[in-house]
């Protein structure tokens, strides 16, 4: 396998954004990442494009990529859909990053995008329902239940065992609500406090409202080369020391396998050659803020139960040795979800140039981490799980 | 796969209480994993009579299967479908 390097990222905003069809919010970020590589459209050889829900929510069931790219000017080349709910741009990117490392093709685009404001609350949510597998979502299961009690996370259960408080739960959303507020494409950008997160409205007891990221709209790009290319199309390449991709496992109970999440963490740091202590930097999955607590576990960076204390000791936040989510994450930078992904790895990009503007880690961060994961299985584990690790 | 038969019992693994629910249902509601003796965790709902309040309702407590409406709703009221109530008593039939 060859090196594969980031030459470019583009992001459009998260939000809402009433007037923009999914095309255009794809179009800004793959103009944005083809600008920031100094490339153009024909320099594009093949593209893999990532969305959950355009499907139920536009009506657009097929084609959703041709679609997207046709109308940035990127004809005539092989084209991949790719459908893996919240991780479908991790997903995308691995699609280009294989190409690559193959030999396949030279330069690839991998695209995230998500159009989840409709005009109707109810059918975005009957949508994202149908990320999980259907005899979970047809018998009534509220997802953030996948969180509060569903067996691979049961916060309710890790607060009994833990002695985790509501505090305790509010404080990776308080830390990300003041990153996202230093960021400019971020959906949420109001700074909450504890009492905001741990009084606000109760949706699935444990999580409040603000514990829990929202209905977005929004896109990225990152363009992909190899080596010989990288240097021609950018100045600061980032390469891609791993790009991990997995389903989950079907569990019965006391299955004593260890956590996908972990798994695939554990499998991208073999590949990078590198441990958790490596890290400078990690954009993960908080579709819900508690779970933050458990991935700093599962990816490494804490002992079982130690989460809370990691922020209390200022160790993830943007000053601390190993911050998590400098964007905001899920909850504040926002969660359109199949694009996710690239959102992750468009902002850990910009850390690793140097570029992140007034939420930028002072000291420069050399080594990344991407977790993105998604879906729900009968099997009580998420259905994909995805990590990312980023060198410069 | 392989397919099983189950019994009537299971054990009540985690549960709690939803207070916004998809298009078909109401809140607030229960939602619950049961442990069934064959084996597998299952999501459920909980039977309509045990009220929704915490407190209710005890992890590790025995379960017994019903069948109900799926919901009380226009849309599944006539579904019927499996949920569970505490087997305790005989308040929930």
């Amino acid at each position: 396998m060859r090196d594969v390097f980031i030459v470019g990222v583009g992001a459009h905003a998260t939000g809402r954004f009433m007037e923009k069809p999914l095309k255009a919010l794809a179009h800004a970020a793959i103009a944005a990442a083809l600008e920031d590589a100094g490339a153009a459209p024909r320099d594009v050889q093949t593209a893999w494009v990532g969305n959950s829900l355009g499907g139920l929510l536009t009506g657009q069931e097929g084609i959703r990529g041709e679609v997207a790219l046709q109308h940035s000017g990127i004809v005539g080349v092989p084209v991949t859909n790719v459908e893996n709910a919240c991780a479908s741009a991790t997903t995308a990117l691995r699609g280009a990053w294989l190409e690559v490392a193959s030999g396949a093709a030279d330069v690839a685009l991998a695209v995230g995008m998500e159009k989840m404001f409709v005009g109707d609350t109810a059918r975005t949510i009957a949508a994202l329902a149908a990320d999980s597998e259907l005899e979970l979502s047809e018998m009534g299961m509220q997802f953030t239940s996948g969180y509060a009690i569903h067996p691979k996370i049961n916060i309710k259960a890790r607060m009994r065992e833990y002695g985790w408080t509501p505090a305790d739960l509010a404080k990776p959303a308080v830390k990300n609500s003041f990153n996202g507020s230093l960021n400019p494409l971020a959906q949420h950008r109001k700074r909450l406090t504890i009492d905001d997160v741990v009084h606000s409205r109760m949706v699935v007891d444990p999580l409040t409202l603000y514990m829990c990221s929202s209905i977005s709209d929004g896109a990225a790009a990152a363009l992909v080369c190899s080596a010989d290319r990288a240097a021609r199309f950018s100045k600061k390449p980032v390469r891609i020391a791993a790009c991990v991709l997995r389903s989950g496992i079907y569990r019965l109970p006391g299955d004593t396998r260890v956590d996908s999440a972990q798994a695939t963490a554990q499998e991208a740091y073999e590949k990078a050659g590198i441990g958790p202590d490596d890290l400078d930097v990690v954009e993960l999955h908080d579709a819900m803020a508690p779970a933050e607590l458990m991935l700093y576990e599962r990816l490494g960076l804490c002992r079982p139960g130690e989460g809370p204390r990691l922020i209390d000791e200022g160790i993830t936040t943007l000053t601390g040795r190993v911050p998590v989510n400098p964007s905001g994450g899920l909850c504040s930078r926002g969660h359109p979800v199949g694009a996710t992904g690239l959102l992750q790895i468009a902002e850990l990009v910009w850390q690793l140039r140097g570029e992140a503007g007034p939420r930028q880690i002072a000291r420069r961060p050399k080594t990344a981490l991407a977790q993105n994961q998604g879906g729900l299985t009968l099997g009580q584990d998420s259905a994909v799980y995805t990590a990312t690790i980023l060198q410069v | 796969m392989i397919e099983a038969r189950i019994g009537r019992t299971g054990r009540l693994y985690s549960h709690s209480i939803a207070y916004v629910a998809p298009q078909g249902f109401t809140a607030p509601y229960f939602q619950a994993f049961v442990e069934l003796a064959e084996g597998p965790r299952i999501f459920t709902l909980i039977g309509r009579n045990v009220p929704v309040e915490p407190g209710q309702l005890v992890d590790g407590e025995e379960m017994r299967l019903i069948v109900e409406p799926l919901a009380d709703t226009p849309e599944k009221r006539n579904l019927l479908t499996h949920k569970y109530v505490p087997a305790r008593g005989t308040a929930h039939a």
